[in-house]
């Protein structure tokens, strides 16, 4: 799999992270050595009978259900801004 | 002159007991030794007082007077709880992770929190904010990672007990280049309410400790169903202490030679010799089949990083952690993002958003997923012709600092013996063994059925006693 620096703006892209080009350069070859290897995966999965998103055997899933969880003024005081009680964050737009 | 603190918590409970020590003399012992080792992020520095009257029943307080550590990516109210992350520097949690109720209900008393590799991306806590721990076998060489701090401090004698957590080795490692011992419990069987997550489906908290009958004493009071995870609802965990233990002579144990290939000489050599003092034991040794430990490290790496890009994506500089800002919000979390995370982060982050976008996402991270069953029934099935598989649990002993810090593959091969456990979900067991030619400690790890814990501590103290015998300390 060849990685080239368009993949890896497109993944940061994706990821919210922005790289300079000498991160980007090393990410690069990182990603590239890591690809090649996990490919191997190829000759070990060879029958297509099982279901990749099916749950582990060992692992119930539970109800999703609400509940109780921690108080407003908990959820706030480790924020970097906060106005009457809420999250403080700069416009979702530009210019709106 | 002060007489040194007792050497292991089992000794240390009975010495509080008698009287022998007070919990206040034995928390100045613990909290006066200096961190050579950079093991801490933050530290207790407020003295016990002894309470009146008679210790609590040892049934209600089992880890009474007893001091331990907690990784720093486990809550603890109102504490520094970094993660190892320049995000996080500042972010204390607004509540108790349930693993850290659980050890004051049962007693302890809680030291600090420990360096680690960030968010729990790493062998060697080298990719830590504030780190890296050094071993205090040598400190010239990594403690393992990613809970290298938590293992270090117990090593060193700072602390009875750490709690690390484990997604691909992350107790058993440490453990293994510490000279401790470290347990991966089964998936569901510690709650994991208050872990800051990095792959949901593998993360597991467990204890590391200087001996098996320690870490066995920290697990049973962590352990059990949790009404905040509900992962922790479908074990048989209700069982009573004990009710597996068969005696060492009853037990078969499965070897899969054909992967020790991957190990170095002396790690080889420690291996062959353990087996010997566990058949000497009265163990039955057979030979058993796994899959190939390079295609589960494939596996786990592509879904850990999809996990991991997931359950990171929250880190935006919104709600908690360090802020960047930026004229819209977007410029600001990526802002946050690209100044908080550190490069091993940025790399796995990526890999996970790769493995999981259109055009790649059958090719990886389905194929990873298909993997992982296989591998999974290739372990219950091999579960079915023995009681526990043993393999050591890393390649090498402790490596120098430095040494893999520029070659993520060679760092990720330090895991290649312990992924498999976690991608089964099934409880391995640390246990220190021999030295490798430059002293430092090797070590077996030992994987059981699910739920099965009891029977790798019986094993695990087959192991220890056996070890102590040849060093004429038993």
């Amino acid at each position: 799999m060849d990685v080239d620096t368009a993949l890896i703006r497109r993944l940061e892209a994706l990821t919210g992270l922005a790289c300079d080009d000498r991160e980007r350069e090393g990410l690069r070859g990182d990603l590239h050595g890591l690809l090649d290897y996990l490919n191997r995966l190829e000759d070990y999965v060879t029958g297509d009978d099982t279901d990749p998103l099916g749950s582990n055997p060992l692992v119930q899933r539970r109800a999703d259900e609400p509940r109780r969880s921690i108080t407003t003024v908990d959820a706030v005081a480790d924020a970097p801004a906060v106005t009457d009680g809420c999250f403080v964050c700069p416009p979702i737009h530009d210019g709106d | 002159m002060t007489p040194l603190p007792p050497p292991t918590l089992l000794a240390a409970a009975a010495a509080l007991r008698s009287g022998e020590w007070t919990p206040s003399r034995l928390d100045a012992a613990l909290r006066n030794r200096d961190d050579d080792f950079n093991c801490f992020t933050w530290r207790a520095q407020e003295a016990v007082c002894d309470p009146a009257g008679d210790p609590p029943p040892v049934a209600e307080a089992p880890l009474w007077g007893i001091g331990g550590v907690v990784k720093a990516n486990i809550c603890v109210r109102g504490e520094p709880t970094d993660c190892g992350s320049r995000f996080l520097a500042d972010w204390r949690p607004p509540y108790d992770a349930t693993v850290v109720t659980r050890l004051q209900a049962a007693g302890a008393r809680l030291l600090g929190a420990t360096v680690m590799d960030e968010f729990g991306m790493g062998s060697s806590t080298e990719h830590s904010a504030v780190g890296p721990a050094r071993n205090p076998h040598d400190p010239t060489r990594v403690p393992g990672g990613s809970s290298g701090g938590a293992a270090a401090a117990v090593a060193a004698g700072l602390a009875y007990f750490g709690l690390g957590s484990d997604t691909g080795g992350s107790v058993r490692q440490p453990a293994h280049c510490c000279g401790i011992v470290g347990l991966r419990p089964t998936y569901g069987a510690v709650s994991r309410y208050g872990l800051v997550a990095y792959a949901s489906s593998l993360d597991q908290i467990g204890p590391l400790a200087r001996t098996v009958g320690d870490c066995a004493a920290v697990y049973a009071a962590i352990s059990g169903r949790d009404p905040h995870d509900d992962t922790t609802a479908t074990l048989p965990q209700d069982r009573p202490p004990g009710a597996d233990e068969r005696p060492a002579a009853d037990l078969v144990v499965g070897v899969p030679r054909d992967l020790l290939a991957l190990a170095d000489d002396d790690t080889g050599a420690d291996f062959a010799r353990t087996l010997a003092l566990l058949g000497r034991a009265g163990v039955t040794v057979i030979d058993v089949t796994l899959p190939d430990p390079r295609d589960m490290l494939a596996a786990y790496y592509i879904v850990a990083a999809a996990e991991a890009f997931a359950n990171l994506a929250r880190f935006d500089g919104l709600a908690y952690g360090a802020r960047v800002e930026g004229s819209v919000y977007k410029q600001m979390a990526g802002r946050s993002r690209t100044t908080g995370f550190g490069r091993e982060v940025k790399r796995r982050i990526l890999m996970g958003a790769f493995v999981l976008s259109e055009g790649h996402r059958d090719a990886y991270y389905e194929r990873a997923m298909r993997a992982r069953h296989l591998m999974t029934r290739h372990y219950l099935d091999t579960l079915k012709q023995c009681d526990v598989l043993a393999t050591p649990t890393a390649p090498t002993a402790a490596f120098p600092l430095g040494e893999r810090l520029d070659d993520p593959r060679r760092m990720y091969d330090s895991d290649v013996f312990t992924v498999g456990p976690s991608l089964a979900c099934l409880p391995a067991l640390t246990v220190p063994t021999g030295r490798d030619r430059d002293g430092l400690p090797l070590s077996l790890q030992l994987t059981g059925r699910s739920g099965g814990e009891e029977t790798l501590f019986t094993l695990g103290a087959v192991v220890e006693q056996a070890y102590a015998r040849e060093r004429g300390m038993a």
